[in-house]
């Protein structure tokens, strides 16, 4: 048969066909391009409780928006530490007391310190803002005598200054960043003399006896080692920044640092990179330079839960994370080193079964773009960024992917954000206003932040909100404020943070808003009375959290006609128990403006779990599932404001696991021609070609590839089969590749690497084990290829014609640690 | 690994098939020879360049006078699915 063009089939034209069908899980799959990195999570998996660390704020950069930010944002209760410095930029002498301008600034940063009650005070070297110089000639070192003489009195007088005024000292470093010789700070043996002057010397020994020594707080991570190691005779607590230096050498420091039993400590966090790696290593205490927005605090506050999935990417200077807060809600992290990221994409794979992410699902995968540079400080954001990731019986509606117009509704009113009148002027204070059918005033366009926008500022989990009737005037903090009840107003003008608002669910198709600048959440002004607080024309601003109804938001089409009427439930749930799948069917309720249905399921008809929500027919199969469990169904409908009905009357089924073709993709469409639904997807777009039955889908090589869906491997024995006509090339190619990782998986390739053999190997962890056939694939036409795993050995056939067997092979698909859940922790690829 | 870019090959690809079961050497047989081995729904010879030919359930070719739309083979020893 020639292989040619016959048509270039437009994948449009699949979906179209697709959507004509009963919906299934598998008809949301949507493969994610190739990454660079997967980061694997279970999310049934308490996960891995981490060492707690001790978070701090810090007041070296003498800004006091960067305390009362990243106290509004991650909550006073998580701030454990203030790093507050004192100054080796006065030329006075001591003479046994801190100068006057010295007292003044420590009083400026006293007050800010104090907003967080928590927190004791570790002390490091000023690095004030360049305006003044960094050590003068007073504070330099003549010899190391001499320069720790000064230096510890300068330390001990500073502490009792501060302790004097109610703060309690826990940790000093003596030198910051000393290996950028350009502060004059001094050498390793001055920096020694310090830590001993002030562990030894009778003056200050008692003064510091509880207190910490900090070191080597180097600039460059190479360098952290070498200075640690150099004074950790006296050391409690081994910290350095990652400003510049190696991957290795960074992660080499925090386990040399837990190796000798002291704290790991990174007292300037540049991102939350940082902290997710060194919290793989041993960090036990970290502080943010500037201040924590949302994805920081997020990530602080899950610090305290469970780490249940982690991937480092070593060479671009990049991490991510999966985390579980202390109150089960999940998170995916991202990011990257400030100076010295490369772009990186982690694909967040969950192991056990489907998620959403964002609200968008269900779906194993997503993938997270990090921005990078070229080289050092080059062309770097600071991007950091994360994700909601939910399986529970309530997932949060899906947040905007690109620019989408809303009205978004008080939860206490119903009432519409909108300037005065829906008449969007520049500096309008907004209120909450009337509903008017098809009024732009009142409509808002959402878009997620690119990350690399202006006024983005590294975070990158944020929207912007700006008005449908002027696009160019958007909601925003009113003039900066940060103060609780303070306006949002809607400005124009350059991009910036206080422009930027997360989305956070709250529960039932509600939203919190919060704005970055401030860290506060939009709200109805609040009053006494919830009837004051429905009034129209009623002035919006920002609150501290209190997850009252006035703080919650639903985000609504324009068209849609606001009501807290929720339909009647479902009628009439059946279900039909296939060979590896449940199909559903059910009666809508009567109500005219429902506009789709959840679908909920069960093991035990306790614990329920959203499967599939958006489903906008009256039928549904489920493929998610294991042979002859049985599982327990319930339906919820909708309506187009979000209102849930409750749950219909619950079903049960169980597939019955018969021995059957559970998916027939014939590549003349996508779409699984068995019953269960297993639909496959692409990425990118395949050339229709002339197959050896019908059509054919024609990969490229580069970008394209086959995606099946990830439950069609959780059966002990199993057969994979499929026609190829392979147009040769390297080796180490695939015609199948089921794999989580590169110790998990399934592949055929057409000639392997090492006798150039058609090739099946399994990898479950252990030693790849494979068989190969006699020769490779031949690349001369159409071939069926075939691989059977059965309970007495493992068989590769070419063209009907069995090539390769073994019966010692004893690894199977099902057998690895997820797959026993039936969860196949494979994404399928055939490519 | 599955996605890893290294591994993305330049074929055509048609007729790919999940089995819940081992086949045994006769289905794979079959099943190269055009075969629906297992195929529980319409069969997908409708859009066929080449009329498939469908399996009794000793394996060999039926007449095709006795295909009804909705015949099934299966393999031998194993029951019998109906739509």
């Amino acid at each position: 048969m020639t292989h040619r063009n016959l048509l270039t089939l437009a994948l449009v034209a699949v979906t179209t066909t697709l959507a004509a069908q009963v919906p299934s899980a598998a008809i949301d799959s949507i493969p994610t391009t190739v990454p660079h990195t997967t980061v694997p999570y279970s999310i049934d998996d308490q996960g891995q409780k981490l060492p707690d660390i001790q978070w701090g704020l810090d007041l070296a950069w003498l800004w006091d928006q960067n305390v009362i930010r990243g106290i509004n944002h991650a909550g006073v209760d998580l701030i454990d530490i203030i790093r507050l410095s004192f100054q080796t930029t006065n030329t006075e002498a001591l003479n046994g007391n801190l100068t006057s301008a010295q007292k003044q600034t420590l009083d400026e940063r006293i007050k800010i310190a104090k907003k967080a009650p928590n927190a004791t005070i570790n002390l490091n070297s000023d690095q004030m803002d360049g305006t003044l110089e960094q050590v003068t000639q007073y504070y330099r070192s003549t010899n190391s005598s001499t320069q720790a003489t000064r230096w510890s009195e300068l330390i001990y007088l500073t502490k009792k200054y501060v302790e004097n005024k109610g703060l309690k000292v826990t940790s000093v470093s003596p030198f910051n960043e000393p290996d950028y010789t350009s502060w004059h700070q001094g050498s390793k043996a001055d920096f020694l003399a310090i830590c001993k002057k002030l562990r030894e010397d009778a003056t200050y020994s008692a003064e510091f006896a509880d207190v910490k020594l900090c070191g080597g707080n180097t600039l460059n991570n190479d360098r952290a080692l070498e200075w640690y190691n150099y004074c950790k005779k006296y050391l409690d607590e081994g910290n350095t920044h990652q400003l510049a230096g190696s991957f290795d050498n960074f992660v080499k420091f925090y386990q040399q640092v837990a190796k000798d039993g002291k704290v790991g400590v990174a007292d300037e966090l540049h991102n939350t990179m940082e902290a997710m790696v060194a919290s793989e290593y041993g960090l036990g205490k970290a502080i943010w330079w500037g201040t924590c927005a949302y994805t920081r605090s997020q990530f602080m506050r899950a610090s305290r839960g469970t780490r249940m999935g982690y991937a480092e990417n070593r060479s671009n200077w990049t991490a991510a994370s999966v985390y579980r807060h202390p109150s089960g809600y999940v998170q995916g992290f991202g990011g990257t080193s400030e100076r010295q990221a490369t772009e990186t994409t982690f694909r967040f794979a969950a192991t056990d079964h489907d998620v959403f992410y964002n609200g968008h699902g269900p779906t194993r995968e997503y993938l997270m773009t990090l921005p990078g540079g070229t080289g050092y400080q080059q062309g770097q954001t600071n991007g950091e960024t994360l994700v909601n990731i939910q399986g529970g019986d309530d997932i949060m509606p899906a947040l905007p992917l690109q620019a989408t117009t809303v009205r978004i509704v008080s939860r206490v009113s119903g009432l519409m954000l909108a300037p005065p009148n829906n008449s969007p002027t520049s500096g309008a204070n907004i209120c909450q206003v009337k509903a008017a059918a098809g009024n732009a005033g009142q409509q808002w366009v959402v878009s997620p932040l690119d990350p690399r926008a202006e006024g983005v500022d590294g975070d990158f989990a944020y929207y912007r909100i700006a008005n449908a009737k002027n696009t160019n005037l958007r909601l925003s903090s009113d003039r900066w404020s940060i103060t609780n009840g303070d306006n949002v107003f809607i400005a124009g003008g350059d991009y910036a943070i206080n422009h930027n608002w997360t989305i956070e669910y709250a529960s039932d198709g509600w939203f919190y808003m919060r704005n970055c600048q401030s860290g506060l959440y939009l709200q109805v002004a609040p009053a006494a009375s919830e009837a004051t607080m429905r009034n129209a024309n009623r002035n919006v601003n920002m609150g501290t959290f209190t997850g009252k109804a006035n703080q919650q938001w639903r985000l609504l089409p324009p068209d849609v006609k606001y009501d807290t009427n929720a339909p009647a439930a479902p009628t009439t749930l059946t279900a039909h128990a296939k060979t590896a799948s449940v199909q559903l069917s059910w009666q809508a309720p009567a109500d005219d403006d429902v506009a789709d249905y959840t679908i909920l399921r069960s093991t035990d008809q306790t614990d329920w779990h959203v499967i599939n929500q958006g489903i906008a027919t009256t039928a549904y199969i489920d493929n998610t599932t294991l042979p002859q469990q049985t599982y327990y169904y319930r339906v919820r409908a909708r309506d187009k404001a979000l209102n849930l009905s409750e749950p219909s009357a619950a079903i049960s089924a169980a597939p019955t696991g018969e021995s059957s073709c559970i998916l027939h993709v014939a590549c003349d469409s996508l779409r699984d021609s068995t019953p269960n639904a297993n639909h496959a997807a692409v990425a990118g777009t395949p050339t229709a070609v002339e197959g050896h039955i019908g059509q054919a889908l024609k990969l490229d090589g580069s970008k394209q590839f086959l995606q099946l869906p990830p439950t069609v491997a959780c059966s002990r024995d199993i057969t994979i089969a499929g026609w190829f006509y392979w147009a040769g090339g390297n080796t180490w190619q695939r015609l199948f590749d089921f794999g989580l990782d590169t110790d998990h998986y399934i592949f055929i390739t057409p000639h392997n690497g090492n006798n150039s053999r058609l090739r099946l190997a399994i990898k479950n962890g252990s030693t790849e084990k494979y068989i190969d056939a006699s020769q490779r694939l031949p690349s001369d036409g159409w071939h069926h290829v075939a691989a059977t795993f059965g309970s007495d050995a493992i068989r590769l056939y070419l063209d009907g014609q069995q090539v390769a067997a073994s019966t010692t092979i004893a690894d199977r698909p099902a057998d690895h640690p997820y797959g026993r859940r039936c969860a196949a922790p494979y994404t399928i690829i055939c490519r | 690994m599955a996605g890893d870019a290294q591994h993305l090959t330049p074929l055509s690809v048609d007729d790919v098939r999940i089995y819940n079961y081992a086949l045994s050497a006769e289905e794979i047989t079959h099943l190269a020879g055009g075969a629906h081995v297992g195929i529980n729904a319409t069969p997908h010879a409708a859009t066929a360049t080449t009329p498939s030919p469908i399996y009794n359930i000793n394996g060999t070719p039926a007449a095709p006078s006795t295909i009804r739309p909705h015949q099934i083979y299966v393999r031998q020893g194993k029951k019998a699915l109906t739509n």
